[in-house]
């Protein structure tokens, strides 16, 4: 395909790299959601991209379907996602923790077309849109115009990110966790509730993959199987990131964003997830350990 | 047979970030002989064998086997030249009798390929009796021949020694590499163990061991290798080693060391 | 003796049922449905080689069978190509494919595997979308003729099933026969600990490759007899979903066991027969079982049922023979 002279290839540029960020921010709160509970509990969660439409359609009930405003849909989707978090972990994973892996797969590919058939059951398999959540459509930045959901979800997304680090970091529960993470018999012989703190991890994980998924609304059009698109993106993510790595997994996310709206635009939107798929094989082939990582051998 | 040693490592050295774990190590082996490898805890033991049996890569030094080089094998790869070994975490297929267990030690002696299993050619059967037999053999020799049928999983701690015993025997090798082989062993199965080993080596295998239980090595060792913090510190005939300042002093610490484990 | 005898007998009593079963069966569209469990059973028993034996999870089986579907679609209606041919070349490029991506990732580990399985089955399956010009794209391949023998012609559903029931017996045959050799012992070991078989001298690479390989070849059996089944194929048909369709199938029935992928693919495709009822209630109830199976059943109805054989015959009342 041949591109042609045009005096804005500048202004493309910026666009597809808001578009590209925005998209890639999306993915990157699945991916973080993804190995939170990797790290917490050691499982590959593969229903995370059907938690995720979960909070689509919380948000989609809240705006479209009560008319809610903003903030009080937000409310409705953390709630309504963290709450569907606890349930997921306390039927689809838990009763499982002592199983072989391949058993809490299946289990959690399972939980992922009951929540996604769930959902069309529940409102159909049309695909539902609403407004962008700033009032102008388009932003103009340097002479370019970038659509302002891209620029939201920008914003939340670094706002989320900002804070679960502070969260981590700085605060008893955050510790609490993530010395779950490390060490779960450890964490217990310290004191820890192990168990509250597991299940936190998958209310926590389904939270951000809801909001996740309500912020997309606008951009894309939501329908009960999408999930499973996603969460493909967001594992080409994590894995490019460096597998079980926090910054990692954002990383990679927003790189994956990034290729995927310049190979559509550059090369063809048709094989553009062709393309991130073929980064996944030569990154699983080439560098295992992920971009940002260095390697680790095995003890024997 | 005084044609060189049959296992042989020089300069053997690994690092593991910054920590040496083996540091420039020197061993021969001769034919025939019991080789008892000692020293304290984290001294580089396991980590010998890991580099001999190609589990690790050494940074340098070199491994060989009656001349042949074994550095940058795949592990399969030198079990088949002759090198054989059991794990100190046991590392049996479970699930699995005994008998299987011991009978995919085997395999490595046969030739059968899939087109010959599938067709049940003459050498897929006769491959197969020649496994089953060795296996019942290695079996009966380490004590465990009444349980061929049992399921690994089923057999005490010092039992599950001994079948990792049989399952690198049926390998057929010519050094057969024992990690801590007494471990969790009662008296009564220590002694058993001692007239296996003898008999093992008896049959014209050499026996490389790791071994905490003292008394064991001074009865069955011809020589004893001793390393600390990565480095060979003393070589010799038991009565000589027992009476090495350097080893009592490493096992017990020097005066001077605040803290000796 | 008996004891063989009453296998040999199980056998035939079982063969001659199987046999007789599409005079029972009345409509077409239950001869077709038959025959599409006979199809899941080939990919299940591919699948069970390298998960079931070898351990590894696998999602590349569906893309897998549509290599083999689309290789033997492409020769027959596009190249002329005979059904006896096309189908030895279906399986071979089905397993070709294995051995170029068993390369780079037979080595990595659990999930790392799964992902990269998972990346194989989309990419092939986005390529079948996308190319118009080989594939036909979206609309898929059509009139895809039935294979004959000499002038007689496997068109109908009822002449299919024996067909179908051939590859399956055969397909049985050369598992069960895998299955109790020194092959499917070592693929058991590496399941078991991959670091002790290669340290006994099992080369894993070499043993997971073939086992991978198998796999594949059995997928692109399956893809090759599904084009003519259906006369039709089209990308949309390999999903994901066939990828859980054929892991639950196995995990179902039992995993590393051949009965159990034969029970479990019979089971899972017939299953929304009887679900009718449900109508659009029948995938959440579907997931949810999906759940409820592995809690309760973690090794498959074969295993529950091995569990409750050896409590029974533990029984001190049951002693004797």
């Amino acid at each position: 395909m041949r591109l042609r002279p045009h005096p804005s290839t500048g202004s493309l540029m910026l666009q597809l790299v808001f578009s590209g960020v925005a998209i890639g921010c999306i993915y990157a709160l699945i991916a973080l959601g993804f190995v939170l509970i990797f790290n917490a509990v050691g499982a590959v969660n593969f229903a995370q991209g059907d938690l995720l439409v979960v909070g689509s359609y919380f948000g989609i009930l809240g705006v479209v379907g009560l008319g809610w405003p903003l903030w009080a849909t937000a409310i409705l989707v953390l709630a309504g996602s963290g709450l569907v978090g606890f349930l997921f972990q306390a039927f689809a994973y838990y009763p499982l923790r002592d199983k072989p892996t391949i058993n809490v797969v299946i289990s959690c590919l399972g939980a992922g077309i009951f929540l996604r058939n769930g959902v069309q059951a529940l409102a159909g398999p049309e695909p539902y849109t609403m407004a962008p959540f700033l009032e102008t459509r388009l932003v103009t930045i340097f002479g370019v115009n970038i659509p302002s959901q891209s620029l939201a979800v920008i914003a939340i997304t670094a706002m989320i990110l900002a804070f679960q680090s502070w969260f981590f970091a700085f605060t008893t529960l955050g510790r609490m966790l993530r010395a779950t993470a490390n060490d779960k018999y450890a964490a217990r012989l310290c004191g820890v509730p192990v168990r509250k703190m597991i299940a936190l991890t998958f209310v926590v994980s389904t939270a951000l993959a809801g909001l996740a998924g309500f912020m997309l609304v606008p951009i894309f059009l939501a329908s009960p199987n999408m999930g499973s698109g996603l969460i493909v993106k967001a594992w080409i993510g994590v894995i490019v990131g460096g597998f079980g790595s926090l910054p990692g997994a954002v990383l990679g996310g927003i790189l994956v964003g990034l290729i995927e709206t310049f190979a559509a635009k550059l090369i063809s939107s048709a094989y553009k997830d062709v393309i991130t798929m073929i980064l996944l094989m030569v990154v699983l082939c080439v560098r295992p350990q992920g971009l940002f990582k260095s390697p680790v051998s095995e003890k024997v | 047979m005084n044609s060189g040693p049959i296992l042989s490592v020089q300069g053997l050295t690994c690092r593991f970030g910054g920590l040496v774990a083996v540091n420039n190590v020197d061993m021969a082996i001769q034919e025939g002989e019991i080789r008892a490898l000692i020293g304290p805890n984290g001294a580089g033991k396991s980590t010998t064998l890991n580099l001999i049996t190609g589990i690790y890569r050494p940074d340098s030094g070199s491994v060989s086997m009656a001349g042949q080089s074994l550095v940058g094998l795949r592990p399969s790869k030198i079990a088949r030249a002759g090198v054989a070994r059991t794990f100190q975490t046991i590392r049996l297929w479970k699930q699995m009798t005994l008998l299987e267990n011991v009978m995919v030690g085997h395999q490595c002696r046969t030739e059968a390929g899939l087109f010959d299993i599938l067709l049940r050619t003459r050498t897929a059967r006769s491959d197969e009796a020649r496994t089953r037999a060795e296996a019942h053999k290695a079996l009966q020799l380490v004590g465990l021949g009444e349980r061929a049928g049992w399921t690994a999983s089923s057999l005490s701690y010092g039992q599950q020694r001994r079948l990792e015993i049989a399952r690198a025997l049926a390998t057929l090798p010519k050094v057969l590499l024992l990690d801590e082989p007494a471990a969790g062993m009662n008296p009564q199965e220590v002694n058993d163990l001692v007239q296996q080993i003898l008999a093992i080596r008896n049959s014209g295998v050499t026996v490389v061991l790791i071994e905490h239980n003292m008394p064991l090595v001074m009865r069955i060792a011809d020589e004893i290798t001793v390393l600390s913090f990565g480095k060979k510190i003393a070589e010799g005939r038991p009565f000589e080693i027992r009476e090495n300042p350097e080893v009592i002093s490493a096992y017990l610490g020097r005066p001077d060391d605040d803290a000796a484990a | 003796m008996t004891k063989r005898w009453k296998a040999v007998l199980l056998i035939v009593l079982g063969m001659s049922l199987l046999l007789a079963l599409p005079f029972a069966v009345k409509s077409a569209y239950h001869l077709r449905l038959l025959n599409f469990v006979g199809i899941n059973i080939i990919l299940v028993l591919g699948l069970n080689f390298i998960l079931g034996y070898a351990g590894l999870l696998s999602f590349a089986q569906v893309g897998f069978f549509l290599v083999g579907a689309y290789t033997g679609a492409i020769l027959a209606v596009d190249f002329g190509f005979s059904f006896w041919l096309a189908l030895p070349i279906s399986a071979a490029v089905s397993g070709v494919f294995a051995w170029i991506i068993g390369i780079p990732t037979l080595r990595l580990r659990g999930h790392y595997f799964a992902f990269a399985t998972f990346a194989f089955a989309e990419i092939v399956r986005l390529v079948a979308l996308n190319w118009q010009e080989f594939t036909h794209g979206a609309v898929g391949i059509t009139g895809i003729p039935s294979p004959s023998i000499g002038s007689f012609e496997i068109s109908s559903d009822r002449s299919f099933y024996y067909f179908i029931l051939a590859t399956v017996v055969l397909g049985a045959a050369v598992a069960f026969r895998l299955e109790r050799s020194s092959f499917g012992r070592a693929l058991f070991a590496i399941k078991e600990g991959e670091l002790a078989a290669e340290s006994m001298g099992i080369e894993t690479a070499k043993v997971k490759m073939t086992a991978f390989i198998l796999s594949a070849i059995y997928a692109g059996v399956a893809g090759a007899l599904y084009g003519p089944l259906n006369s039709v194929i089209s990308p949309d048909v390999f999903s994901f979903d066939v990828s859980v369709v054929v892991l639950v199938s196995l995990l179902l029935g039992g995993a590393g066991t051949i009965v159990g992928a034969i029970v479990g693919s019979v089971l899972v495709t017939l299953l929304p027969e009887w679900l009718r009822v449900l109508q659009d209630y029948y995938m959440v109830v579907y997931g949810a079982g999906i759940v409820l199976l592995m809690i309760f059943l973690p090794t498959g109805l074969l295993g529950a049922a091995r569990a409750l054989a050896v409590r029974w015959t533990t029984k001190p009342a049951d002693a004797a023979t």
